[in-house]
């Protein structure tokens, strides 16, 4: 059978199709022939037999002598069977010690003897003096079944018939062993789903997403997908109670890399930069201990970059990532997955599955649109079973098929979701209302469907037939959050965990829940939990969150920071505020400090509550307004401020220094400098004056009164020089000599910024930081290409961009990227301008930076235009534009219409470039930038001075 | 289109570099803006002005360091000397700089020669 396959698989060698361990078939051979095997026995009216053979008592010879005996158990009972069997015949491993031979052209009185001479000659022959011996099931096509799952199902049953009557022996189909089996051994139907997943997760670069209603199989059906196709992956999965939790999704992903790849997760590790380890630790304090320190230059970036190079590691070849109940992720988790598809790592994959029901409240619907927009967004909608394949399910689940009206029943009553199917053939079978009659299940008597059976009277039923003591640890699972550990459930309820394990096992049976990837249980379905949850009274609520609280504290102690949003969740249902203010306190600092500012704020606003003002509060405020900043919101972070005058009269210099730098930070120079100078006054250590006037001296240089600004350097470097350790005033030195460039470069000194940037440098490096002197490199380079030594720039904008690459500066890197593009563009190297600016444009795509985002637009418009490709020029010229529409920038449309119409003129478009330049005419002369009108009449001049008459 | 106005574009001209004056523009833009001023005084028949603006920017050129801008320079010194009818001068300049032009350039750069023989 095996060589006809051959021509039509040419891409696969025999190996493929032989178990490396026994040398007989293997699964993936099995799922290659049946179809056809089927297909061709209809066609010519033949028969074929199947058995399913099981070693008996494998378990306990692998216990008892070894794996290496069990391995040479599943060798030896191969050969035995493949030295009996005919040529046609072929024994395929199925699994574990499961085998299944198939004999075509034999009935099942030829599979019978055969089955029992097998078992004959494992008696007879002696293994390493050990006698083995198999049970064996048998079913024949057709009389059994049409389909390959009907029939593997009858022989399945049969095979369950023979361990139950004493083993060693063969045992036929018969009616009498029906027994209902969920969940189904088989998925039904779902082949051309399964065939999108196959032929999807190979395809990097793009969210590939399986959708549809709650219970209509989507985790199921891409498990075991999954499972046939062989492809190892990781999976993460949000809980609903934790949506609020930042980046739940990553978090569950690197545990469960860390289960199951543990080897993996520590070698990659160590090739990791310094500074991506210290992203990465984050998110695993208590195993990377070392290298939780405090973060100089990191922002959400630097934490992606770091996540993503780790799974790239760690991906080796190829990974795919599946991320299950996507409705329910958190926003940080969600901006991370858009931005790991956006970048396109060449070696992952990702596969989703959500319900649609909770969608359009859902982070994951941003991340739809976004990816969408940039065609990396799939999706396959997975719809109920059909009638047939309906029919076929309770086929599968009832060992034989139901009776046409039965089955009519069923699909109405389910409307083919597979969850509704199962529930309504337990309460079939548990309440004995079908009976087994000619060779088909049967209705007994007349049933009366109850009036609009939905998930929540399911569950409801279900619920009602528990004892109390299995319904307090279902009702203390639903308020558990992550995933039901049966050890916290002991202690909350005060029931011994063996009781515990008892209860959630049987759970399990009933479909209530399922076991999780390590000793943990889920919820079956996530709706499952919440219809549980939603049942209990306030009071009951309270108790049982208080008491999971209380639990958690004591169970994990030692790693309470893994479960601080938890904390902070159950104490707050409970109601114990003093609980819930101290973990919130310490959750804020979590979410700061994995750059997820929003929920900090959240934390830090729960954390101060209506604490009376005390240093505590204080210095709480101090990080939600620092959450504010980081976040762009200086005007609440203002509005904050100004709040705390009257209840922190002693701290005014603090609160006047931190509005200061808010306003700077908005580009309100006036006001930064009014409170620095109230916060200079109120200042009496005089050290700290001069650090308070170095931050004067940068809102006078912009507003701009360079003047003042420059004698506030020059005191403030006497003071410097002559006051305190010098390595102790580094840094100062690289603020004032910065702002002297900055000075220099306004009075067009580019020699003098130069030197200054030289001295910034030269400080930088003696303070041994990476960001600074990326960043004095960056300037040396801006300033010397303003001084028209483009090659000279290009040798620290290299340096520059090293640095920020080994520093994961992301932001900066792009920035250096750009000014690199642009000098190649000055030098008449256009490809390789194109090239670094491309990827810059990636780059500020990903991060949202849609301001430098357009400003590269213009960039790349540049260039086309000496490319002389001005189609591409005037594309990126008007993306330019509408961006800067978008962005309500006041000044930045102006350089998009001149850029469209310098492209204009030299296409010959003269009158449309004159209406270009019109409509800014009003605006050039207001910005700060004094080329633009002298460009604004130079591209005018070129126009009356080109244009034809 | 009727567009063509060498009032217009050399008054255009004249403001940048009045602007320029307060605001140190690369010697290369400077040079360029020069050569234009020159040329549209040439098509209004003011030969002093054109002499005066064309050493202006010639003299700009010759403090051009970077090797690559000046000879971009060159492609609109040798289009003035075009202009201004000496041709010779103008071809001289074209040759020096068409062998060290990339492919794409130096198509450009024939596209507007091209361009130059039809006024």
């Amino acid at each position: 059978m095996l060589s006809n396959l051959e021509d039509k698989h040419r891409i696969y060698s025999i190996e493929t199709y032989i178990d490396e361990l026994t040398g007989a078939l293997n699964r993936r051979y099995l799922n290659l022939i049946v179809d056809r095997e089927i297909q061709r026995c209809r066609r010519y009216k033949k028969k074929f037999c199947i058995m399913i053979a099981d070693l008996d008592n494998f378990k306990i010879i692998n216990d008892t002598y070894g794996h290496l005996t069990g391995d040479k158990a599943l060798r030896f009972f191969t050969k035995t069977t493949r030295d009996f069997l005919r040529a046609a015949d072929s024994i395929i491993r199925y699994g574990g010690d499961e085998f299944i031979v198939m004999l075509p052209n034999t009935d099942i009185a030829g599979a019978e003897r055969v089955g029992n001479r097998i078992i004959e000659l494992l008696k007879k022959n002696e293994f390493e003096g050990l006698k083995l011996s198999a049970s064996i099931g048998l079913a024949m096509f057709p009389e059994h079944g049409e389909t390959w799952e009907e029939i593997f199902s009858v022989a399945d049953r049969a095979l369950y018939n023979a361990k139950r009557l004493g083993k060693g022996r063969v045992s036929r189909p018969d009616s009498s062993v029906y027994t209902l089996v969920l969940p189904t051994k088989y998925i039904v139907g779902r082949r051309e789903e399964s065939s999108w997943i196959s032929s999807n997760i190979k395809e990097p670069g793009i969210l590939h997403v399986v959708k549809g209603e709650v219970g209509v199989g989507k985790t199921r059906l891409v498990v075991e997908t999954l499972k046939k196709l062989h492809v190892t992956y990781a999976y993460a999965k949000t809980m609903g109670a934790l949506h609020n939790v930042s980046y739940f999704l990553i978090r569950d992903l690197l545990k469960n890399l860390l289960d199951t790849r543990r080897y993996d997760v520590f070698s990659t590790f160590e090739t990791l930069k310094e500074s991506q380890r210290m992203e990465i630790s984050k998110f695993m304090p208590y195993i990377f201990k070392s290298h939780i320190q405090k973060s100089a230059k990191g922002d959400k970036f630097t934490l992606y970059e770091a996540l993503i190079s780790f799974l790239k590691h760690i991906a080796h070849e190829r990974l795919l990532l599946v991320f299950d109940d996507l409705q329910w992720i958190d926003r940080a988790s969600a901006d991370f997955v858009n931005f790991l598809v956006g970048s396109q790592p060449e070696n992952i994959t990702f596969l989703g599955i959500f319900r649609m029901e909770e969608l359009s409240n859902s982070p994951i619907y941003d991340v739809i649109s976004l990816l969408s927009r940039t065609r990396q967004y799939n999706e396959l909608f997975l719809e109920p079973l059909s009638k047939v394949e309906s029919t076929s399910m309770v086929q599968l689940a009832l060992g034989a098929p139901p009776s046409q009206k039965l089955a009519n029943l069923i699909f109405e009553e389910t409307g083919g979701n597979p969850f509704f199917i199962e529930e309504i053939l337990r309460k079939f079978h548990d309440g004995n209302l079908i009976s087994f009659e000619n060779g088909q299940w049967e209705l007994k008597g007349k049933y009366v469907p109850s009036p609009s059976q939905s998930i929540e009277q399911i569950v409801q039923r279900k619920i009602q037939e528990f004892s109390n003591q299995e319904r307090t640890i279902l009702d203390y699972a639903s308020v558990c959050g992550r995933e039901v550990d049966a050890i916290i459930l002991s202690k909350a309820s005060g029931y011994n965990e063996g009781e515990v394990y008892d209860i959630l096992d049987k759970m399990v049976q009933r479909n209530i829940l399922k076991e999780g990837t390590s000793s943990d249980y889920l919820f079956s379905e996530g709706v499952i939990r919440e219809i549980i949850e939603n049942k209990l009274s306030k009071g009951k609520m309270k108790f049982y969150h208080k008491t999971i609280a209380k639990a958690i504290e004591e169970i994990h102690s030692e790693d309470i920071k893994d479960y601080l949003e938890e904390l902070v969740h159950h104490y707050q249902i409970a109601g114990v505020p003093d609980k819930t203010k101290y973990y919130a306190k310490m959750a804020g600092d979590r979410a700061h400090e994995v750059y997820t500012f929003e929920r900090a704020i959240v934390y830090y606003k729960i954390a101060i509550g209506k604490l009376p003002p005390s240093d505590e509060a204080f210095e709480i405020m101090s990080k939600l307004i620092d959450s504010y900043k980081s976040l762009g919101k200086h005007r609440e972070a203002i509005e904050q401020l100004k709040a705390m005058f009257e209840e922190y009269p002693h701290k005014k210099k603090e609160l006047n220094d931190a509005i200061a730098d808010a306003y700077i930070r908005l580009g309100e120079w006036n006001n930064a400098i009014e409170h620095y100078k109230k916060a200079i006054e109120l200042t009496t250590d005089e050290r700290e004056r001069y650090r308070i006037e170095l931050e004067l001296a940068w809102a006078l240089l912009n507003y701009p009164r360079h003047d003042e600004a420059g004698k506030i350097l020059e005191k403030a470097q006497n003071y410097f020089e002559t006051h305190g350790k010098e390595e102790d005033n580094y840094n100062m030195f690289v603020w004032i000599h910065t702002g002297f460039a900055t000075i220099a470069n306004m009075l067009q000194k580019f020699s003098e910024a130069v030197k200054h940037y030289k001295l910034s440098l030269k400080y930088s490096e003696k303070m041994q930081s990476l960001y600074n002197m990326a960043v004095s490199h960056l300037n040396l380079g801006i300033a010397l290409s303003q001084l028209e030594k483009p090659n000279e720039a290009l040798e620290h904008y290299k340096v520059a961009l090293e640095m920020s690459h080994k520093g994961n500066y992301i932001y900066l890197y792009s920035i250096t990227l750009q000014n690199i593009g642009q000098i190649h563009n000055q030098l008449g190297h256009f490809k390789k301008a194109l090239g670094y600016l491309t990827e810059c444009e990636r780059n500020f795509e990903l991060m949202k930076n849609y301001f430098n985002l357009m400003l590269n637009h213009l960039s790349i418009s540049d260039v086309y235009i000496n490319l002389d490709e001005l189609d591409k020029a005037m594309h990126h010229a008007q993306k330019a534009y509408e961006l800067s529409l978008t962005l309500k920038t006041p000044f930045d449309h102006i350089y998009a219409k001149l850029a469209m119409s310098q492209i204009q003129i030299l296409n010959n478009e003269y009158q449309k470039a004159k209406e270009n330049l019109e409509s800014v005419k009003d605006s050039i002369y207001s910005t700060p930038d004094p080329t633009l009108p002298i460009r604004w009449h130079e591209i005018m001049g070129d126009i009356y001075g080109y244009a034809k008459s | 289109m009727g567009m063509q106005n060498h009032n217009e574009a050399l008054n255009s001209y004249l403001k940048c570099i009045e602007l320029s004056e307060n605001n140190t523009l690369t010697k290369p833009t400077l040079s360029k803006l020069n050569l234009k001023t020159a040329q549209s005084y040439k098509y209004l028949n003011n030969e002093e002005a054109t002499d005066s603006y064309l050493s202006k920017a010639l003299e700009l050129r010759e403090m051009i360091k970077d090797e690559y801008s000046r000879m971009l320079l060159d492609f609109d010194v040798a289009k003035t000397f075009w202009i201004i009818g000496e041709k010779e001068k103008a071809q001289e300049i074209f040759k020096n700089i068409l062998p060290q032009l990339e492919k794409r350039d130096a198509r450009l750069l024939i596209r507007q020669l091209e361009e130059l023989k039809n006024e």
